[in-house]
């Protein structure tokens, strides 16, 4: 059996239709058996992906590795302009005692 | 691991601001779940996902200061995606694409009963129901199904309009249905 609902039911059951869309499906529903089923066989779906735990998270290596990479990406100027003022203040006072 | 581009880069982004990098971990690294769950599910690989997140990180760092959007992740996912093709093209593999719009062959009544076989689908049977779709099946259902994400970001992510959005989610659920209820065992009816 078909009808021209059943092309609707998707966007119902994932709520993507506004009150003035949904209301005739509704209506719809408490007549045919056959989108009944549809709207059922949907939500089964949708409840099976989600109770399953199907979802992968990142690991820590990753996040690890992406700031590694994002910092090799971005050098700090701050520490970089840090380090080379104590090189600079190490390097004179090593010249200042040599010609002292 | 992907470090392919980064001295490049390196060179480019010297005169950046300092706390861009800080703005781009606060923005960004809490969808990085989201980033690799996407990644995993079209690579189906473990190594494979974290390179093309790896990758699609530095490209979305890259033009981080040109983002002016509200929510970040469908942005993020976006470019996961395009990295993800551009990561099948290098190595000259085509993905197994369906034509858009066309309507499945599936049997449009499938018994009522079935709904408790796909109700009681176990993780592993739903992985291999998943991973047997087609890719732009396959990241549509993530999007929707996983990341809860609503039809018209998933259109933009794609790049395709809403409609082929409903057409690809109504052809891999009726295509996942089938799955399951022919690869279940008949005594848990």
């Amino acid at each position: 059996m078909t009808c021209e609902t059943k092309n609707l039911l998707n966007a119902y059951v994932d709520g993507e239709l506004d009150s003035a869309g949904s209301l005739p499906v509704e209506a719809h529903l408490q007549a045919c058996v056959s989108c009944q089923s549809d709207v059922e066989r949907l939500r089964a779906l949708s409840s099976a992906i989600k109770n399953n735990a199907l979802r992968f998270k990142a690991l820590p290596r990753l996040k690890r590795n992406l700031n590694s990479a994002i910092r090799v990406a971005n050098p700090d100027r701050k520490s970089s302009f840090l380090r080379w003022s104590w090189a600079s203040a190490v390097a004179s006072t090593i010249v200042v005692i040599l010609l002292g | 691991v992907v470090y392919q581009g980064v001295g490049v880069v390196h060179e480019r982004e010297r005169l950046r601001e300092p706390n861009e990098l800080k703005g781009f971990n606060e923005a960004v690294l809490p969808h990085l779940d989201a980033a690799y769950n996407l990644a995993r599910w079209l690579t189906r690989n473990d190594q494979d996902a974290e390179d093309v997140v790896q990758e699609a990180s530095l490209r979305a760092f890259k033009y981080w200061k040109g983002f002016s959007g509200r929510d970040c992740r469908p942005w993020l996912l976006a470019i996961v995606r395009n990295t993800f093709y551009s990561w099948l093209r290098e190595r000259s593999v085509q993905p197994e694409l369906t034509e858009d719009g066309q309507v499945d062959d599936v049997d449009d009544d499938i018994p009522n009963p079935e709904t408790v076989l796909i109700q009681n689908a176990d993780r592993e049977l739903l992985m291999a129901a998943l991973e047997d779709l087609p890719v732009e099946f396959r990241e549509a259902i993530v999007l929707r199904e996983m990341e809860g994400l609503p039809y018209k970001e998933i259109a933009d992510i794609a790049g395709v309009p809403i409609g082929t959005v409903m057409s690809r989610l109504a052809r891999a659920r009726k295509r996942l249905q089938t799955f399951l209820t022919n690869a279940a065992p008949r005594n848990r009816l």
